[in-house]
């Protein structure tokens, strides 16, 4: 465990020991509700691990980087994860590990962003119930442009960093 | 059968079973180095994973979200903006979560660009996700991603502003007579919480809560609608955040 992560345990731990101290009953739900929620990811933060195990031991990096980190065919790509990510209903939780898995084996990371801001903010498995409540119009309107601006997002982060 | 239903619910879970059975059969030699990166990971999300708890657990505990609510549904003006962004940022559960808290606030007299606001900061930036992406993808990216998601959502809010009436937004709802007690069932993780502090209102079924015939509404069933992780308890018409 590094030093930087020993410091923010330690400060969290400060944190909710005093919250604990302040209100007991308040901090006690609050973890409560937080416990429930880690524990309904569990079997997906394990399924998680094992693809990014495959990933990062038996898909060849030549494989990855030439679907995902190929400049020649960047703007394939990078549509390409940006669809995948606006069906994909995974939690963000899981979806951070998973990328740099694949940027680690070559994926471009204006690809990787794409992925990771339309999966969360694009949602087609969720339209249905979206257009339940603000109609056809807001729906689609919201979602055509987040998943626009994902793409102008991800390739300003491709062009900065 | 209940294998099969198991496998379905949990897909990553099933097709990370299938990817390691595929090396299993391929290269079995290489099972062995396939579990170790698995590991590695496993340690590094691990590390970070009670620091998430513990951050959302502080801001679901402190942050007066009622308070800011109630600001958000009258004219709020500029300051507006600012609230939305907190809003969306220190609540958790999934995009779909915010929907009928976003829909209460327009009718209360949230603006559409508002809500665009609520529900794409609610959907992306996440505080205690900043933490794991940090801890992924290193400080300047998330720094980066936040700053440009921000601009990006507030561009966005300000054409749905423009291109959608809050008339035609609201209009879409089938008023469907208020139960005096439900279950948002898309909401449901069921995890048993209501049915264990009250059990004789509620039961679950097939893993999702359900009301049982002859409940009676009283405290211990306003307890569980706000003891409820994703907040799915109705009564009269009112989730428990609001």
């Amino acid at each position: 465990m590094t030093i930087a992560v020993l410091k923010y345990w330690i400060l969290a731990a400060m944190g909710i020991g005093t919250s604990y101290y302040v209100n007991k009953g308040k901090t006690k739900q609050s973890l409560y509700k937080s416990k429930i929620m880690v524990r309904s990811m569990m079997m997906d933060i394990i399924g998680i691990l094992m693809i990014i195990g495959v990933i990062m031991a038996f898909i060849p990096m030549e494989l990855i980087t030439k679907y995902l980190g190929n400049d020649s065919q960047l703007g394939l790509s990078l549509l390409g994860a940006s669809i995948v990510g606006g069906i994909t209903i995974i939690p963000a939780f899981i979806a951070f590990p998973l990328v740099a898995a694949l940027q680690e084996q070559g994926a471009n990371i204006m690809v990787i962003t794409a992925f990771l801001t339309t999966l969360t903010m694009v949602g087609v498995a969720t339209m249905k119930i979206e257009i339940g409540e603000f109609g056809r119009k807001f729906t689609f309107i919201r979602n055509s442009l987040s998943f626009i601006l994902a793409i102008a997002i991800a390739i300003t982060m491709g062009v900065i960093l | 059968m209940k294998i099969l239903k198991f496998l379905k619910k949990n897909t990553l879970f099933t097709i990370g079973m299938m990817l390691y059975g595929l090396v299993a059969i391929i290269e079995p030699g290489q099972i062995k180095s396939v579990a170790y990166y698995s590991y590695i990971y496993f340690k590094e999300l691990f590390e970070v994973l009670p620091l998430i708890v513990l951050l959302a657990t502080v801001i679901d505990a402190w942050i007066p979200k009622e308070l800011i609510l109630k600001k958000l549904g009258k004219d709020s003006g500029k300051m507006g903006y600012f609230y939305a962004y907190i809003i969306g940022s220190i609540s958790a559960g999934p995009i779909y979560a915010s929907f009928p808290i976003v829909r209460l606030l327009m009718e209360k007299g949230a603006s559409v660009g508002n809500a665009v606001i609520i529900i794409s900061a609610w959907a992306v930036i996440k505080v205690p996700m900043l933490v794991n992406e940090v801890k992924f993808l290193g400080m300047n990216y998330m720094i980066l991603r936040w700053v440009l998601t921000i601009i990006a959502i507030f561009i966005m809010s300000q054409i749905v502003q423009k291109s959608v009436s809050k008339e035609e937004a609201l209009a879409s709802k089938s008023n469907s007579k208020i139960q005096p007690l439900e279950i948002i069932e898309a909401y449901c993780i069921g995890c048993g919480i209501c049915s264990k502090i009250s059990p004789a209102d509620f039961e679950i079924i097939d893993e999702k809560a359900k009301v049982k015939e002859g409940y009676s509404l009283g405290p211990t069933i306003k307890a569980a609608s706000n003891k409820c992780p994703t907040n799915a308890i109705v009564i009269n018409g009112k989730r428990s955040i609001e």
